[in-house]
């Protein structure tokens, strides 16, 4: 980031955030509403409408690479809202697509269908990314933020950019507790 | 002035701005709408097409005792739908259509704001996730619009819905206590949504990601992205466009460069209603761009990087409608 962005970042963000509307949540506090947590790799996607033909739904497979916290089946299906079909797109804004071979740690809550859903949508979907170091990174978009509230004191939020062992190691250590 | 700043490895970048010149014809990306990619494989910008059916939104009424503070969340919606339509030079118009029971997002010819949404998928499970905004647009001319007619265009918006969270505690006063968030702040953002814009990488922009706990009037990033979106025919203000290339050292083009030009006067083109920043678009994948909806003045031009704290991560459509998989991070950042 830039120093020139940083000084802008620190006037005025606070710690509410858009993307689609979201209240940033620590990686604790995701491990806390998820009933799994996994390094998974997408295998593929079908999007299909629902009952109702109102709403396109993506189903995607993944292979379950590494558990964190609870178990899953080796191949198992995340659902979420959105997708292509039929010449419509569906889009919730901000929420990313996942694209086979795609790496990623999932924060899961099972859904009433017997799939998956994500967590706080992209807050729950840490993309798996290896920096330039060689270091496997991961981060869900949701950025870290500094509060300047009224009375002039500065807060960090901490953001979501660390390393894949640093995310596996709060995971695991939030989901002992 | 010019300026640069780069960090570690060689990050040099040629950026030449080839035009600034007021009213030059609109481009074909501007500013940073959602975009849709049509059959024929190219990004097309997602809006409205307000000639094809009236543009309406429908309220569910139903309300929780989870919104206090003394305003009409009702009305509260309709401001926010004010300050969009009512930016300058911007000619678009939304009523509000008889109200509904619907519950629930569909593609079903209802523009649907919902206060009590109770489907889990929508919010991921937490009051983490306060609104979603979900759209439908078309992928290609001749598709079904739920109005009787069919679609003119890919990228048209079909269908939009604003479900807020019932979990959440929602303010509708001026301010925010403890864990409430405020209304107003949150449905200016969505509405942006519905309109068609997507996240914007000005900080001071009110679809920027973050944003603060109260921020309901526009910027001039935003007023750029709605104004070029439905332009006015007899604008409110005259604006040029500063186009130009971001290339590395050698010619190479870049494709997702944040760019955006900032003043450097005190003037305020826009009035003092909107809140003055700079503004901002993205490369296209030859490296080409345009900052359109720019008013009269002086400005900083600058290429940057998107790599925090905004990132291709919340600009979640613009990499896959041009068939690339993200942007470009690989240089540092530059001022003109």
């Amino acid at each position: 980031m830039s120093t020139r962005r940083f000084i802008l970042a620190v006037v005025f963000l606070s710690v509410t955030a858009f993307a689609t509307t979201v209240v940033p949540a620590s990686v604790e506090r995701l491990t806390a509403q998820s009933t799994h947590v996994t390094l998974a790799r997408a295998i593929d996607n079908r999007s299909l409408w629902d009952a109702s033909h109102g709403r396109i739904y993506t189903l995607t497979r993944f292979q379950a690479v590494r558990m964190m916290k609870g178990s899953l089946p080796t191949i198992f299906t995340v659902k979420r809202l959105g997708g292509h079909l039929d010449g419509y797109n569906m889009k919730v804004a901000g929420v990313r697509e996942w694209q086979p071979g795609d790496n990623t740690v999932l924060f899961l809550q099972p859904d009433v269908d017997g799939n998956f859903i994500v967590t706080g949508l992209m807050q729950g979907d840490f993309r798996v990314v290896r920096s330039s170091a060689g270091v496997l990174t991961v981060n869900n978009g949701v950025r870290g933020a500094r509060q300047l509230d009224a009375s002039g004191q500065l807060t960090d939020f901490q953001g979501s950019r660390m390393s894949l062992n640093e995310l596996e190691q709060r995971v695991r250590k939030a989901a002992a507790q | 002035m010019k300026r640069a700043a780069t960090h570690g490895r060689l990050i040099s970048i040629a950026l030449s701005i080839c035009a600034i010149a007021l009213g030059l014809s609109l481009p074909a990306f501007p500013y940073l709408p959602m975009y849709t990619r049509s059959t024929s494989g190219s990004a097309q910008a997602d809006h409205w097409d307000l000639n094809a059916f009236p543009l309406t939104y429908s309220v569910n009424p139903s309300l929780g005792s989870n919104f206090t503070g003394g305003g009409d969340p009702i009305q509260i919606v309709g401001a926010s739908f004010n300050t969009w339509t009512s930016a300058p030079n911007t000619a678009v118009a939304i009523s509000r259509a008889p109200d509904t029971t619907v519950h629930s997002a569909a593609f079903d010819g209802v523009n649907l704001i919902c206060f009590i949404c109770q489907d889990k998928s929508s919010f991921g499970g937490t009051t983490d996730t306060l609104a979603v905004t979900i759209t439908t647009t078309s992928d290609a001319a001749g598709q079904d619009t739920k109005h009787g007619t069919g679609s003119t265009a890919a990228g048209q918006i079909l269908d939009a819905d604003i479900e807020f969270n019932p979990g959440v505690q929602w303010s509708t006063g001026l301010t925010v206590t403890g864990n409430q968030q405020h209304l107003q702040t949150v449905a200016a953002h969505e509405i942006g949504h519905f309109f068609g814009l997507d996240h914007s990488a000005v900080v001071r922009a009110v679809m920027f990601p973050f944003a603060p706990d109260v921020s309901t009037t526009l910027s001039y990033d935003d007023v750029a992205g709605i104004s070029l979106l439905y332009p006015k025919g007899m604008p409110d203000v005259a604006t040029g466009s500063i186009a130009g290339t971001v290339t590395l050292q050698g010619g190479a083009a870049v494709f997702g460069a944040h760019v955006f030009a900032d003043s450097i006067s005190t003037n305020l083109p826009f009035g003092s209603n909107i809140r003055k920043s700079a503004i901002g678009t993205m490369s296209r994948p030859d490296g080409t761009y345009n900052i359109d909806g720019v008013p009269a003045d002086s400005y900083t031009v600058t290429a940057e990087p998107l790599d925090d704290p905004v990132t291709d991560s919340d600009i979640s459509g613009y990499a896959s409608a041009f068939g690339k998989g993200s942007v470009q991070i690989n240089f540092g950042t530059h001022w003109h």
